[in-house]
């Protein structure tokens, strides 16, 4: 190992040396694991806006309706529901998104009862005051991604969807998609969709203990015949639903991403194997001064890696700076689902750089360093 | 006990379509302080002896005993360790790695000795001083003429101070004058620093400098005589 | 000229990187295969494939989203008993009340479509491939990507096998073909069932073909002078166009991820072409030596680089080939990748033009080398 510090310099102006190929290589594998990183960031929104959705809390909708732009159910349900056994707080709630398809400017408004609020979410006031909102009926409460994304800050009166609000806070949740909702009052956003006395669904905070199925399928019993029929689900559920519509697409991509880390890995064997073949003299000299087989193996390697790993930290750098630079949210369905820069990812991919970059340069390395030494000196 | 020992050596290589013996039962013993020239026509197996008193190669058949190890019977890896300790090779072709500088080709014996930094400098620099080109130590093989880039490569076979140098046509890419300036040299290492030498040359000047002369044929030796 | 025999030579003596370049370009061309064959069947959700003769009745709220038109029963039929300039055929006025629905079967989502019959005159895209339409209670006709779209092997809708959905067993008796529209991944089904089935009594749209498009503008005056119906007339060009645009950000991001994906593909060829003939200068020096012109050596270098190309490209080809069509489920749709004959030719022309050009560039650095410098080493 120490011997290999030692003959890093060699290694990196050996590189150096050959710049069009090494430009090439590493521009190759920085694409391909790019590509790679930009993959695990979608999929870890998914998974991400799925963790956060619990079993404790159930969403009760309109029966066989999708998009929540569809969806109608009299405020009055409310009663009923609350009255069932094991719910501890029930939050009509009214909908209203942007598109029910999918979209990157998403903007959801739930509209609810401002009393019940903190009884069914938890969230975290990370700039101005709920109380304040409370008692305004032109507030709102503005998740931090769509803050971010509309620029939206406390104080500020802001158009969101068909209405105008004024901030009253900045919140982040720890609940599924809270970040890229505005709560706003009931009334209001009834007023402004022309809906009064409807709702879109109610949020359903059970009690410690109760059985998610059983109370869902008692409410759904309790509006059997009513005005119009319910569909209730936990809050997991509810979310991968409306996600799993992506997930295919996911699958395809990350197909997509295994296929470029494939060409990377050949292209980096191909690199690997001409650098140490054009060099095959220089390391029989090499090894009659007494440098190991297994040194030149790994040195041999060692460039292999390098250029693997510079490729993926160009990779996931460009990926998370384009995400930093510019936050992205993908809607579907009214459900936000972020694109992250994270460290996670980074290392992910470098791990991966790093792999694929290892088990390219195993053959060319055992090659190189396999030569018989007579005859890798005498090649001239 | 002589430095080098040759015991009934032979070596074959086993080709596709035949078997080449450049070597055949050979015997030889050269004592420490000797300057010796191997001689001969191509294919009389003078390289491949001298392979094999390197450690580069091993006998079919046979003992090679350097400086009282038998190198023969050494593993891959003491080999490695061994050569560059105990021994110094000098090729036709410099043979320096292109992207070190002069002071970092020479280094690379200590390097793998794991000397410390102080002391791989005073060695390095003693080196070059050696062989006259300590101004030249930040320089590049491509920016040095074959005289001094083969005079580095003498360097280099020298920092480690082996007991032995074994030098390989060390005059064939040179011109006259850089050629007469490296055999100086050699001379110098020999008389001077008390180096063992042998030298495998085609060249009659070269084999001027060396005060012993073993001709080769076919694998044998035919004469082995003293200026 | 050198003999071609020498490039096949050389390229069997390095196999190792031989084949490693070979798959390269494979992997490549395939590549160029699935993301032609990607960019068409996401082309499938957008206007260019709406007629220009049809035009949509919706309700007033709807926001030129059909999704969320609702229309009464009673309304609909008045709007296709009036609606002028309407198409006649047989008798049967091509003006279509339908009720488009989205079902769940456990997670599976489907796209159901209550019809008439005059639904097969608006929409003429529509043809029948197995079985009939259907007409008896409670019995589906399938469109070619429906099982894809519910994520079901194709055998669970075959002609004659049933199927549960709103409470119900449906029977299939029939399959469709309705080739680049958003139909295909829909089951069809008589109006007055699916009714039935979702105890709904509003509709979602009335579809009208018109004799004549320009007259588009007679329909739009029909619908905003009947203020009693509380329909919109939207060309089905401009719903498509508002679908294509909702689902822009996911094509978008497929076509990045696409294009990412070739620049990698590109470059690894680039690299290897280029790579490979630079550690050979000796050799090609000694051939120039020999006697062989520049141009010879030239050849013979573009010569290895087209074979090699093409060997990749064939390779890349019949991996397409075994794989035939990918279905992929997409947010309230479905849509084929279809590694056609004519994407095939492409990937393979791709993959031997790469092979030309990469071979060019080495080509000429292997003419316009010094000689000396070659023979010498230093180069």
């Amino acid at each position: 190992m120490r011997d290999l510090l030692s003959f890093l310099p060699y290694v990196v102006r050996t590189a150096r040396r050959a710049r069009t190929r090494t430009l090439l290589t590493v521009a190759g594998a920085a694409l391909a694991m790019g590509l790679f990183a930009f993959v695990r960031t979608v999929e870890r929104g998914v998974d991400d806006l799925s963790a956060r959705a619990g079993t404790q809390t159930l969403v009760v909708f309109q029966d066989s309706r999708f998009c929540p732009l569809t969806s109608e159910l009299p405020v009055r349900y409310a009663g009923p529901i609350r009255d069932t056994p094991g719910v501890e707080e029930v939050l009509p709630t009214l909908v209203f998104i942007n598109s029910c398809r999918s979209n990157l400017d998403l903007v959801t408004l739930h509209g609810v009862e401002p009393r019940s609020i903190d009884k069914v979410y938890d969230f975290k006031v990370l700039d101005g005051d709920l109380a304040g909102w409370k008692t305004r009926g032109d507030g709102a409460l503005v998740g931090e991604r769509l803050a971010a994304r509309r620029g939206a800050r406390v104080g500020e009166r802001i158009r969101l969807g068909e209405i105008d609000v004024h901030v009253n806070a900045v919140v982040r949740g720890s609940g599924a998609g809270i970040d890229n909702i505005a709560f706003v009052h009931l009334d209001q956003l009834a007023l402004a969709r022309k809906k009064l006395g409807g709702a879109t669904q109610f949020l359903v905070r059970l009690s410690p203990g109760a059985d998610p199925a059983e109370v869902a399928e008692t409410i759904d019993r309790t509006f059997k015949n009513d005005e119009s029929r319910t569909d209730t689900k936990t809050m997991q559920a509810f979310v991968a639903g409306a996600v799993g519509e992506i997930r295919e697409v996911v699958s395809f991509a990350k197909m997509l991403g295994y296929l470029a880390v494939v060409i990377v890995a050949l292209v980096l064997a191909n690199t690997v194997f001409i650098s140490a073949q054009s060099r095959a003299n220089e390391m029989g000299v090499m090894e009659t001064i007494g440098v190991t087989k297994p040194l030149l193996a790994a040195l041999v390697a060692l460039e292999g890696v390098g250029l693997g790993l510079v490729g993926g930290a160009l990779g996931a750098g460009l990926v998370a700076l384009a995400f930093t630079i510019h936050p992205t949210t993908l809607g579907i369905e009214g459900w936000g689902i972020d694109f992250h820069p994270s460290l996670a990812v980074a290392l992910q991919t470098l791990a991966a750089s790093f792999a694929v970059g290892l088990l390219a340069s195993v053959l060319p390395a055992i090659d190189a360093a396999m030569r018989p030494l007579a005859r890798a000196v005498k090649e001239e | 006990m002589s430095l080098i020992e040759i015991d009934a050596v032979t070596k074959t290589y086993h080709g596709t379509s035949e078997d080449v013996t450049p070597l055949e039962d050979l015997s030889l013993r050269i004592d420490e302080g000797e300057f010796v020239a191997l001689m001969g026509p191509s294919g009389s197996g003078k390289t491949t002896l001298l392979n094999l008193i390197a450690g580069i190669d091993q006998p079919t058949a046979g003992r090679v005993t350097v400086a009282g190890e038998e190198v023969s019977a050494l593993s891959a890896r003491e080999l490695a360790r061994w050569r560059t300790r105990s021994v110094g090779f000098v090729f036709q072709g410099y043979n320096l790695l292109p992207v070190l500088t002069a002071y970092e080709n020479v280094e690379v014996p200590l390097l793998l000795l794991r000397l410390p930094r102080a002391d791989r400098d005073r060695k390095v620099m003693t080196a070059l001083g050696a062989v006259g080109l300590g101004d030249r130590a930040h320089h590049l093989p491509r920016q040095l003429s074959g005289g001094q880039q083969q005079r580095v490569s003498i360097a280099r076979a020298i920092v480690a101070d082996p007991k032995v140098l074994l030098a390989d046509e060390p005059t064939g890419n040179l011109d006259r004058v850089a050629a007469t300036a490296t055999l100086d040299l050699l001379k110098r290492l020999n008389t001077e620093f008390g180096k063992t030498l042998v030298m495998v040359t085609h060249d009659a000047l070269a084999a001027g400098a060396a005060d012993r002369l073993i001709h080769l044929d076919k694998g044998r030796i035919v004469e082995d005589a003293h200026a | 000229m050198i003999p071609i025999a020498y490039a096949l030579r050389n390229l069997w003596r390095r196999r190792a990187r031989t084949i490693a370049t070979i798959l390269g370009i494979g992997a490549t061309t395939l590549l160029v295969v699935v993301m032609t064959a990607f960019s068409a069947g996401l082309d499938n959700a957008s206007a260019k494939t709406a007629r220009d003769d049809v035009v949509i009745l919706l309700g007033t709220s709807a926001e030129v989203d059909l999704v969320r038109s609702v229309v009464t029963r009673g309304s609909a039929e008045a709007a296709a008993a009036a609606v002028p300039g309407v198409l006649s055929a047989g008798g049967v006025r091509a003006a279509s009340v339908e009720l488009h629905l989205a079902t769940r079967s456990g997670d599976r989502i489907g796209l159901l479509r209550g019809v008439n019959p005059a639904a097969y005159l608006v929409h003429p895209q529509v043809s029948v491939i197995e079985g009939r339409d259907p007409r008896g209670p409670f019995e589906l006709m399938v469109g070619r990507l429906a099982a894809t779209r519910m994520g079901l092997p194709e055998s669970d809708l075959a002609v004659g096998r049933t199927i549960r959905l709103e409470n119900r067993d449906w029977k299939v008796s029939g399959r469709f073909a309705a080739p680049g529209t958003v139909m295909e991944a829909e089951m069809w089904t008589r109006l007055d069932d699916l009714m039935l089935a979702t105890k709904r009594e509003d509709v979602s749209c009335v579809a009208v073909r018109l004799e004549d498009p320009d007259a588009i503008d007679d329909v739009r005056l029909f619908a905003a002078r009947r203020l009693d119906l509380e329909i919109a007339a939207v060309p089905e060009a401009e719903l498509m166009r508002e679908l294509e645009r909702g689902l822009k950000p996911i094509t978008a991001l497929a076509r990045w991820m696409a294009l990412l994906v070739l620049a990698a593909g590109a470059f690894a060829c680039a690299n290897t072409m280029f790579a490979a003939v630079l550690a050979r200068t000796r050799e090609l020096a000694t051939l120039r030596a020999l006697g062989y012109s520049p141009f010879a050596v030239a050849i013979s270098l573009v010569q290895e680089a087209t074979l090699v190309a093409f060997l990749g490209g064939a390779f890349g080809v019949f991996a397409a080939l075994a794989i035939g069509h990918i279905s992929l489920r997409f947010p309230m749709g479905a849509f084929t990748l279809d590694l056609d004959v004519q994407r095939r030719a492409l990937g393979l022309g791709a993959a031997v033009v790469s092979g030309l050009l990469g071979g060019i560039v080495p080509a000429l650095r292997a003419v316009r080398m010094r000689l000396v410098d070659a023979l010498g080493g230093k180069a």
